[in-house]
């Protein structure tokens, strides 16, 4: 009963195993920008690809974030082209 | 065949599995932490969304930081509702009852070296809160924060406590308390001639009771961590002021809540100690469970103590419930 039960949570450890690296592995590739106008590199351009230059300044978000969940940022949702 | 999980929960094992946890993540993060005001936010960053599984690491160590309070309060609960901490454990329990407290202070420390807008409120009054200690407060003020204010003095303080101080002696005490365990005849059970079976699991069985546990715990840890991120806030870039979250972590949001009812003396630091003194008497002013009753759940012989313990447990979850009330939808 209890090997069973072992086998059972070896199951359910690999599968979360496989879905944290699943997930892990879609975090994109970070794209640096120094805007003249802070001279701080930030990271914006890794989800806001179509704008030419987007800073914290105007976009209020954070600078260092990859994703769309940790990024507060008022230019809004811009899928990566 | 006391060492049925719903007897124990598996609370001490699970907890232990969690200390392993938060020593290796935490090992790891110091590769990349830097405790300065001007680079401890920034380098959480870093690690956050730059280094390589930093998120997955960082989220991992701050949910077993978590669940490592959750399941020693319920390990807590248990041994009082159960009379497990009767004679010959009384030691036992005070080295398990000064262990949690470790684990509190351990939390703390981590959730201040964070040093953002998110920890300045906590930072702040928590810090404060020892002034208000009569005589010795101005004296334990200057120790704890290095200086007239918050400052870098702090953090390298606070970080020392976290990785060396608290963790040392609270190593020392898992140790201490882990050979009690054995010394004192392992889980309380009624003497040989009392007990209604004398089954016992061979260690082999236990063991595999243990992997079960923490390959549970660890799938449940790694979902955690890769759904719900550790707090992250900008930088601090005023410490006097009170910007931000305005709220103690959630293990202290019933001390905040006492503080807003009067006093910060007498609600703020006088109430918790009286509250870990109380918990520390337990087995010393409450009679002794009977024999024939250990070695399962709410023992009539020791129900003084499972109410006054049940009152405590009710009364902080109802005062963090309070203070959360504001933040809430």
């Amino acid at each position: 009963m209890t090997q069973r039960l072992l086998l059972a949570a070896c199951a359910v450890f690999l599968v979360a195993t496989g879905l944290v690296w699943g997930l892990e592995q879609r975090t994109p590739e970070p794209v640096a920008l120094t805007p003249a106008l802070t001279g701080e590199v930030e990271y914006c351009l890794t989800c806001h690809a179509g704008l030419a230059e987007c800073c914290v300044t105007a976009g209020s978000g954070w600078r260092w974030t990859l994703t769309w969940r940790t990024a507060p940022c008022a230019v809004g949702p811009t899928p990566p082209t | 065949m006391q060492a049925r999980w719903r007897y124990t929960l598996g609370a001490g094992g699970t907890a232990v599995f969690l200390v392993l946890v938060l020593i290796v993540t935490g090992a790891l993060e110091m590769f990349f932490y830097i405790p300065t005001p001007a680079e401890a936010a920034l380098s959480i960053q870093t690690i956050s969304y730059l280094v390589p599984f930093g998120g997955l690491l960082r989220n991992l160590h701050y949910w077993a930081g978590q669940l490592l309070l959750v399941v020693s309060a319920v390990h807590l609960l248990r041994v009082v509702f159960t009379g497990a901490y009767a004679r010959p454990r009384r030691l036992n329990y005070l080295l398990g009852l000064a262990l949690f407290l470790f684990i509190i202070l351990l939390d703390f420390t981590g959730y201040i070296l964070r040093w953002d807008q998110g920890i300045q409120w906590a930072l702040v009054v928590g810090t404060n809160l020892v002034k208000t200690i009569p005589g010795i407060g101005g004296f334990l003020y200057q120790m704890l924060v290095g200086g007239a204010q918050p400052g870098a003095a702090t953090l390298i303080r606070f970080y020392t406590w976290h990785i060396f101080g608290l963790m040392l002696l609270a190593a020392l005490l898992t140790i201490w308390h882990a050979f009690r365990v054995r010394r004192d005849g392992g889980i309380a059970v009624p003497p040989p001639k009392q007990r209604a079976s004398s089954e016992r699991i061979s260690r082999f069985e236990l063991l595999r009771r243990e992997v079960i546990a923490m390959l549970l715990t660890g799938a449940g840890l790694l979902l955690l961590s890769t759904l719900f991120p550790a707090p992250i806030a900008p930088a601090i870039t005023e410490i006097t002021s009170l910007a931000g979250e305005t709220h103690a972590p959630w293990f202290f949001l019933w001390v905040q809540q006492l503080l807003k009812w009067g006093d910060p003396f007498l609600l703020g630091v006088l109430v918790p100690v009286l509250v870990l003194v109380l918990l520390a008497l337990i087995p010393y002013i409450f009679p002794r469970p009977a024999d024939h009753e250990l070695g399962r759940w709410f023992p009539r012989s020791n129900r003084l103590a499972q109410v006054v313990l049940a009152v405590v447990t009710l009364l902080v979850i109802l005062f963090i419930l309070l203070a959360l009330g504001p933040v809430l939808p």
